[in-house]
């Protein structure tokens, strides 16, 4: 199967000109490897940085750091070179927040991603949560594969990913992974 | 791979409290980190209480080893309350899902 284009939910088109803030930071994941709290720091710190436009500053905080720290933690663990940058992009549109991050895969992270997303896309997030615990507990399997199926289901969040070919290297892909999140659902928590 | 601790586990007598920040790395790490907890469950002659009020933020691969010990109770039958703090966004969101694995399992706000 070819795995390069769109997969996941359809996102919002946003025009830059609505753009509120933006926030794009580059890191190298062996850092996170090699200091695994440095996660939840920069989740932590990123989701400081936006919770100025939420009214309940604490429980936006709260939401976009909860976020943030599994799409972080997975440019740790999936990233098929851990020496070669990858970044996280925060954009805030008013009624909207997407963060997007880009990292080169192997082939079947990319596969399990593609797979992951396109059923996502098509159901209950909240039966896909409880058929993934049974899974893994039946299974015993080392990934616990439940991060963006419970980002779905607490937050609303829509979940999407562009996958391109790296040239010269048909086992790697450049992911791009986008999540967008509804304003008042980081208000209420 | 650091190992200053964000979290807190305190073993009571019928129970047991975690608190803070847990974030590991893996289940694996959580297997470890909850052992006592496993083994309490194990152990188990009469009902228990896990005590998550305090715990601010848990990872995903945490929400899988906290279904874990709520499985390992199941298949025990031991009965389980969960304190819950619903200002928690994570506790407010995940517990009643959770919940939904076991029906002697019950959530308690604190
Ligand atoms: N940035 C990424 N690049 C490549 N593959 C990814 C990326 N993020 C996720 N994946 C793939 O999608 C799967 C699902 O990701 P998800 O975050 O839901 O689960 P997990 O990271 O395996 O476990 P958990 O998040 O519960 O600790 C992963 O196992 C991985 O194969
Ligand atoms: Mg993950």
């Amino acid at each position: 199967m070819d795995l390069v284009g769109q997969v996941g939910d359809t996102l919002t088109p946003q025009d830059p000109a609505e753009r509120l803030s933006k926030l794009r930071v580059e890191l190298l994941p062996i850092d996170l490897i090699v200091q695994w709290r440095r996660c939840s720091k920069m989740a932590d710190f990123l989701a400081g940085y936006f919770e100025y436009h939420f009214e309940d500053r604490p429980v936006a905080a709260q939401v976009l750091s909860t976020g943030l720290n599994e799409l972080i933690e997975n440019l740790a663990k999936f990233s098929a070179n851990k020496q070669k940058p990858v970044s996280i992009e925060i954009n805030h549109y008013g009624e909207l927040l997407t963060v997007t991050t880009e990292n080169e895969a192997a082939r079947p992270q990319t596969t399990a991603l593609r797979a992951r997303l396109a059923r996502m896309a098509t159901t209950d997030p909240e039966e896909l949560f409880l058929e993934q615990l049974e899974h893994t507990a039946s299974s015993d399997r080392a990934a616990s594969g439940l991060g963006l199926i419970n980002l779905k289901k607490d937050y609303g969040a829509r979940l999407a990913a562009e996958i391109r070919a790296v040239p010269d290297d048909p086992e790697r892909f450049v992911v791009s992974l986008q999540l967008e999140l509804n304003v008042d659902a980081i208000e209420r928590g | 791979m650091s190992v200053e601790a964000e979290y807190k586990l305190e073993m009571r007598a019928d129970g047991a409290t975690l608190s803070g920040v847990m974030r590991l790395v893996s289940p694996a790490a959580y297997r470890s980190a909850l052992a006592a907890v496993h083994d309490q469950i194990d152990a188990a002659t009469g009902p228990l209480e896990l005590d998550l009020a305090g715990l601010q933020f848990l990872n995903s691969s945490g929400i899988t080893a906290l279904s874990r010990l709520v499985m390992q109770a199941r298949e025990r039958s031991v009965t389980m309350t969960v304190i819950i703090d619903e200002q928690v966004s994570w506790q407010k969101k995940t517990l009643p899902s959770l919940a939904r694995l076991y029906p002697k399992l019950t959530l308690k706000g604190r």
